[in-house]
């Protein structure tokens, strides 16, 4: 039987085409009904019209519909992935301008700090209105939420509602191929642990064939300038679109690019797995003044200029690929399609995945949505590891978990002063004078009221 | 019977004069057998003589030796007072002077953060040294430490060997003497249940005189600034607290007080949880009071103790044993340390209730079992036990849970002697670790090099 795929958020230009892309890669998912959902109507149309694009190119049975209707795209759906941003840039703005006025400077402002805990409490009662919807209208379905901030989003969900809830991100995609470049070996031959929340998931082991390559590594980020110019090998079988994309790279860039992973992997044994941009985020050390707020570590500060003029690269993006008459055959990197190609085919299959700690976690306490290597098959998701963390890490993860479940619990209720807690309670945002985080809180609240009802 | 009492650091100008007088003040204790043993010889002799002229002004069966031999001090004893400093003013200096230079100010440096943690490196092996000796020679007694950092010291012994032990402060003597203030009440009419660890005693609640609930009264105070401002109490501060005037009025009113102890009245207002200690000390445990954007405290009236404060501290103790010495008459004063009340309650068996540091046996919920707390207890013929079990809730339950797990570091570093665990000890303190990384790396090597003759087990 076809599968209904729902996204709410379906118009989005960033996330749409991607994984409409790998959804016609995946055989299994060549007769699917796709429901694109958008409280914004007009990218809806053109994003249909790639889907009957995709489709006619490659002859698939795909069938499209759209609607600005969540109950009515959720009505019978398997499964239903979620990419929405409420309040979009305007939002966001504040949520980097208003800390920047107090002393915090955020590279990204999308999982933890003053903007990660503003935007969980814009997004979460909208997830939630979701998660309602789905307990009526599709109570067996999964949500697939690729929305950030990813672990306190997914934590609402578990915590609130009954609905099936995993977190997607491609993090650990993106460290994958960075690694496999630099340790000449295929992506896919790659074998990992990690734990640890979104944006800071933490390679406990690295292997292949069943051998050790923290040690190789270990050597490569000791003396990047033994590399000299060497630069990255593909081994064969790369896909051509990769080829061009990686070919010429060399290796001392790839390490330049990976400063604050690779001086925390020196530091404490383990390698971080999201983008340093994200991983700066989580420690107190890195966005200082003493560091050109990043600079040093080769971090930019992604500003909403930076996102407004990404926007309209990924809308040129779309309108690329449908003047084409080929559909890419690369896979995005995004777990959607191969996910649920895995519950489909009853193909067990290994994905990094965001669920309630049910022991994949030793380090973190019970139930907190944890990030680590999980099996998909018929039956559902199951974590696969438990990997132990060293015992810094741990208690900075257990820092940043008890943050975020003040966060979620501040967005369920509306309470001020438990949004001011998980400030306080955040390495980033906990960083200035307790009446600074009380003063940045209450104007973050105040000029991002209008996206907060539950905080009227 | 006579209770035999050892106190190593006998010779100490703060602890000597203040334990002697208070043992002849108690009944229980005033024929008691008191040893006292120190490095410095001369001064154990100046104690010892102070200790038996308090005896003869009093006409009491206390008598007093002086004994230099540390395990013939220690055989025999009852109970065992613990009050040293490994390199006194020379090592605390580096504690508080390093992290200066790398900017973190520390108001005391003698709890938590990297002083707190340096001294606990230091002080940990001597204190195991006598733990090991009293587990050989007089293995019933009871450790009383009275040493800084109390938990950290505490713990390394209750981990370490089989010695009982209990830890005591006077900082919630400080807190009570405050809350008399607001309430018009005495001192000992105030009852907190108390959750946390030393120098961030977290009350959960509060019974004032028979049956009252403290924390309402405190909160209608805090709500009715009229009343604050205009209400006068019942004693001036002391000019040695150092408090500033706020309230126009032209004598101190509560007002005062709770601008004067911002930060414990701030979280109680907000969070429904009363610090019990000292804002200087307080501040230590939690990473935004002292931080540049808010002039390292100032703004919350933080008093830095800095070395200054720490060598005033000492000068006004040895003038207060000239004091003493020179009175014809022994003070009938307590001093406002525990140890004598800890002891009567053991030696005459009447139930003494005090704020004790034990292991944890489920009094504080948010600790794993075996952390040294600070909650209230009872000493009595059956020796000291904690009272309450308590949770703290909010976000100081979770500063205390990180607090406790650098203390357990440090003790762990303490005792391997593991550099490597000294940085990462560092690393998770929320005070040190505000610093960038390198930075706490270089801090932390400075301050194990400056101090590397008080800390043998470093070696190597």
């Amino acid at each position: 039987m076809a599968p209904r795929i729902v996204i709410i958020g379906g118009g989005s230009y960033q996330w749409v085409p991607k994984l409409l892309v790998d959804i016609a890669n995946t055989p299994a998912l060549a007769e699917a009904e796709i429901v694109l959902e958008d409280i914004d109507a007009e990218p809806l149309e053109p994003m249909a019209d790639f889907v009957r694009h995709v489709a006619g190119v490659r002859g698939l049975g795909l069938s499209v519909t759209t609607t600005t209707d969540q109950r009515e795209a959720l009505s019978g759906a398997d499964y239903v992935v979620v990419t929405i941003s409420t309040g979009g840039f305007a939002s966001m703005r504040h949520d980097l301008e208003i800390p920047e006025r107090h002393g915090i400077k955020q590279s990204v402002g999308d999982s933890v700090g003053p903007g990660g805990i503003m935007r969980a409490l814009r997004n979460i009662p909208v997830l939630v209105g979701i998660a309602r919807d789905m307990e009526e209208l599709c109570p067996d379905a999964w949500m697939l939420n690729i929305t950030n901030p990813m672990t306190t989003l997914c934590r609402a969900m578990t915590h609130e509602t009954g609905v099936r809830t995993v977190g997607l991100c491609h993090e650990i995609a993106g460290a994958q191929f960075a690694l496999s470049l630099l340790l000449d070996c295929n992506f896919l031959d790659l074998e990992f642990e990690l734990v640890g929340v979104n944006h800071l998931p933490i390679f406990t082991s690295l292997r292949v064939g069943g051998e050790d390559r923290f040690e190789q590594l270990r050597a490569l980020v000791a003396d990047p300038d033994g590399l000299g110019e060497q630069t990255v090998k593909l081994p064969p079988g790369v896909p051509a679109e990769a080829a061009a994309f990686a070919g010429g790279i060399r290796k001392r860039d790839i390490i330049d690019h990976h400063m604050v992973k690779f001086a925390l992997f020196e530091r404490y044994g383990v390698l971080p797995g999201a983008g340093d941009r994200h991983l700066v985020e989580f420690f107190p050390g890195f966005l200082t003044e003493e560091s050109d707020w990043g600079k040093r570590w080769n971090v930019a500060l992604t500003t909403i200029a930076d996102r407004e003029r990404d926007a309209g690269g990924h809308k040129d993006t779309l309108a690329a690929m449908r003047a084409s008459d080929e559909v890419s055959r690369m896979p995005s990197g995004e777990m959607v399609a191969p996910m649920i190609d895995a519950f489909i085919r009853d193909e067990p299959h290994a994905f990094p995945l965001n669920l309630p700690n049910r022991g994949q976690a030793p380090d973190l306490p019970a139930d907190v949505v944890v990030e680590a290597m999980c099996i998909a098959d018929g039956k559902g998701l199951n974590p696969r590891d438990e990997p132990r963390l060293p015992p810094l890490l741990a208690e900075w993860l257990r820092r940043i978990a008890a943050s975020q479940e003040r966060t979620v619990q501040a967005a369920l209720s509306g309470r001020r002063d438990q949004v001011v807690e998980a400030m306080l309670l955040d390495p980033l945002a906990g960083r200035i004078d307790f009446d600074h985080v009380e003063m940045m809180t209450a104007e973050m609240l105040a000029a991002t009221a209008r996206w907060l009802p539950q905080f009227a | 019977m006579t209770a035999n009492i050892t106190v190593v650091g006998g010779g100490s100008y703060h602890w000597a004069p203040r334990l002697l007088a208070d043992f002849a003040n108690t009944p229980s204790l005033s024929d008691a057998h008191v040893v006292l043993h120190d490095l410095d010889a001369e001064r154990m002799h100046v104690m010892r003589e102070l200790g038996e002229a308090i005896a003869a002004r009093r006409g009491i069966g206390m008598t007093v030796e002086a004994e230099a031999g540390r395990r013939r001090a220690l055989t025999g004893a009852d109970f065992v007072i613990t009050a040293f400093s490994v390199g006194g003013f020379d090592s605390m200096q580096h504690d508080i002077e390093i992290p200066q230079r790398h900017g973190i100010r520390q108001p005391i440096g003698d709890s938590v953060g990297p002083g707190g943690i340096m001294r606990a490196l230091r002080s940990i092996p001597v204190l195991l040294d006598i733990a090991r000796d009293l587990e050989a020679v007089a293995p019933r007694a009871w450790l009383v430490n009275v040493t800084n950092p109390l938990t950290a010291l505490c713990r390394s012994v209750t981990r370490e060997t089989n010695v009982q032990t209990v830890g005591l402060c006077n900082e919630w003597v400080g807190c009570s003497w405050i809350l008399s203030l607001l309430f018009d009440s005495g001192m000992n009419e105030v009852d907190p249940i108390l959750g946390g660890v030393n120098h961030y005693p977290l009350a959960t609640s509060l019974r004032v005189g028979d049956d009252e609930d403290g924390f309402v009264r405190l909160h209608a105070l805090l709500n009715d600034p009229e009343r604050m401002a205009t209400e006068p109490i019942w004693m001036d501060p002391p000019e040695r607290a150092g408090w500033v005037k706020v309230s126009p009025t032209d004598y101190w009113t509560k007002l005062d007080v709770i601008e004067n102890n911002r930060v414990r009245f701030e979280l109680f207002r907000r969070f429904g949880v009363l610090v019990g200690s000292g804002d200087h000390h307080s501040v230590e445990f939690m990473p935004s009071f002292v931080v540049a954007n808010n002039d390292y405290g100032a703004d919350w009236r933080v008093h830095h103790y800095g070395m200054p404060g720490h060598r005033r501290d000492a000068a006004e103790d040895v003038e207060y044993y000239e004091e003493m010495r020179d009175a014809s008459e022994v003070t009938r004063i307590p001093s406002g340390e525990l140890v004598a009340q800890l002891l009567d309650g053991m030696v005459s068996g009447r139930p003494q209730r005090l704020p004790v540091n034990l292991p944890n046996e489920g009094n504080v919920t948010n600790l794993d079992a075996g952390a040294v707390v600070e909650i209230m207890g009872v000493s009595d013929d059956a020796g000291v036990r904690g009272r309450d079990k308590t949770t703290v809730p909010g976000i100081l339950g979770e500063f205390l849970r990180r607090i406790n797990v650098v203390q357990e570091w440090t003790v762990e570093a303490a005792i391997a002697g593991d550099r490597e665990l000294v940085l990462e000890t560092m690393l998770a303190d929320p005070i040190a670790a505000q610093l960038p990384y390198e930075e706490i790396v270089e801090m932390t090597g400075e301050m194990l090099s400056a101090t590397a003759r008080w800390l043998p087990q470093f070696d190597a």
